[in-house]
């Protein structure tokens, strides 16, 4: 809701007070969601006080919702069950798995939206247009994006619950810190550290961090490929990205299934350095040219 | 997982695949948006993107084009030229001071414009209900009547 609140703020702040309170009104009602589909629904334009148009408002309501609540809440459900060492209800395991498969069905209609969506293929037609015209093309696409994330939140979820059983709970926070500043560093390296928001100063900045941290969470864990865009995380760095998770999911399993909760020669410290390790290259092959 | 993403790949349109391999940054995205031969509605986003993003590499190209272009959609007024874009030109890039005032001017004019067709909408809007309300079941027949 903070998050929410938030973008509310930025994206009317030339407008009126009253107005503003409003806006955040809707926030504090919890039918954000619903107003923003509203306004992408009935196409209203983007207003002259307005910061940007409402799908990309859309798109950080959803963005912020997979932040806030999807993923830490797959996090916490999965930590239990693992906890409870076979013992945990059914009930237990469906809440997880319904979790996660909201989380997909969110990400995978918000990929699928902006690509389909007439105005975006219209303005920009190199970057969308991937998913088919036809009717069978399209469901597959929508089941392959729905999977895909729904295997990639599982899989991050897992190994972070597995590194915080092995190694505690500063290794897994260790482990993500670092992927976290990596990922900055790449975005530095290459001078795109600015959203493209047209906000500046030290509300600009903070913007802009946040979105960058909040479109690699994302884009990491559960796969939302609109975020292959240029002005995101860039595609070479997501697909790098997703091979990376199926290869930290497998290490976690293997070390895990190897050691049975053993950490008496630790390993696990070991694993987490190498996964964090493979990370390193990504800014350069990602980039062949840091100028620009 | 890996199953989903080769699935995802061999079902969508071949052409896109390179946009999951791009190394491209989202600022030489902007800017190649600007340099593209296209129309000047689509070049006219480059001022919604952050200008940290292109400023320093082609702003010279930018006020060009916009110092040449701009006294023309003046004139015209295309349809996409809507007060809302005439907000989002730097004050700093339009050179011809006139230019700058004719903005502020037309923009000023056109919010006017706007609030007065929507005030003469809704007043028709109310007239039509107070004659509604005030002719009751006749005018149910006058206006099948007309139809």
């Amino acid at each position: 809701m903070g998050f929410l609140s938030l973008f509310a703020v930025v994206q009317n702040k030339e407008k009126p007070l009253k107005a503003i309170a409003q806006e955040i009104l809707i926030v504090l009602s919890l039918t954000t969601p619903g107003v923003d589909v509203w306004r992408v629904a009935s196409e209203s334009e983007q207003k002259e006080n307005e910061l940007t148009e409402q799908r990309s408002i859309l798109a950080m309501t959803k963005t912020a919702e997979l932040t806030a609540e999807a993923i830490p809440g797959a996090v916490i459900q999965l930590s239990a069950i693992m906890a409870a060492r076979g013992s945990q209800s059914k009930k237990a395991t469906l809440s997880f798995a319904l979790c996660v498969f909201t989380a997909a069905s969110t990400s995978s209609t918000l990929s699928y939206d902006f690509d389909t969506g007439a105005n975006k293929r219209q303005k920009q037609p190199w970057f969308y247009g991937y998913v088919s015209d036809k009717a069978r093309g399209k469901l597959q696409v929508f089941l392959a994006l729905f999977f895909l994330a729904a295997f990639n939140l599982t899989t991050w979820s897992l190994s972070c619950v597995l590194l915080e059983i092995q190694g505690g709970i500063t290794l897994a926070t260790g482990f993500l810190l670092i992927e976290l500043l990596l990922y900055f560093l790449y975005k530095a390296i290459r001078k795109d550290l600015w959203y493209w928001v047209p906000l500046y100063g030290c509300p600009g900045a903070f913007m802009s961090f946040m979105a960058r941290l909040m479109s690699k969470v994302v884009g990491d864990w559960t796969a939302v490929v609109q975020f292959r865009s240029p002005q995101k995380i860039g595609g070479a760095y997501l697909s790098f990205g997703l091979g990376l998770t199926t290869a930290l999911g497998l290490n976690s399993a293997f070390q895990y299934e190897k050691k049975g909760g053993d950490d008496s020669e630790g390993e696990w410290e070991k694993s987490a350095v190498v996964a964090i390790m493979a990370r390193v290259p990504a800014p350069v092959w990602s980039s062949p040219s840091f100028c620009f | 997982m890996v199953l989903s993403f080769v699935l995802l790949l061999a079902s969508m349109n071949r052409e896109y695949v390179n946009t999951f391999l791009s190394t491209k940054t989202g600022n030489i995205a902007c800017q190649e948006k600007f340099l593209e031969p296209l129309k000047d509605e689509a070049k006219f986003s480059i001022f919604y993107a952050n200008k940290y993003k292109w400023k320093r590499q082609i702003d010279e190209a930018v006020k060009m084009w916009l110092n040449g272009r701009l006294p023309v959609w003046l004139n015209n007024l295309p349809q996409w030229f809507t007060p809302e874009k005439m907000s989002r030109i730097p004050d700093d890039l339009v050179e011809d001071e006139t230019l700058l005032l004719r903005i502020w001017t037309e923009q000023v004019q056109r919010i006017l414009q706007g609030r007065r067709d929507s005030f003469v909408g809704e007043l028709a809007q109310s007239g039509g209900e107070v004659e509604a309300k005030e002719g009751g079941g006749e005018d149910g027949k006058e206006g099948e009547g007309e139809q």
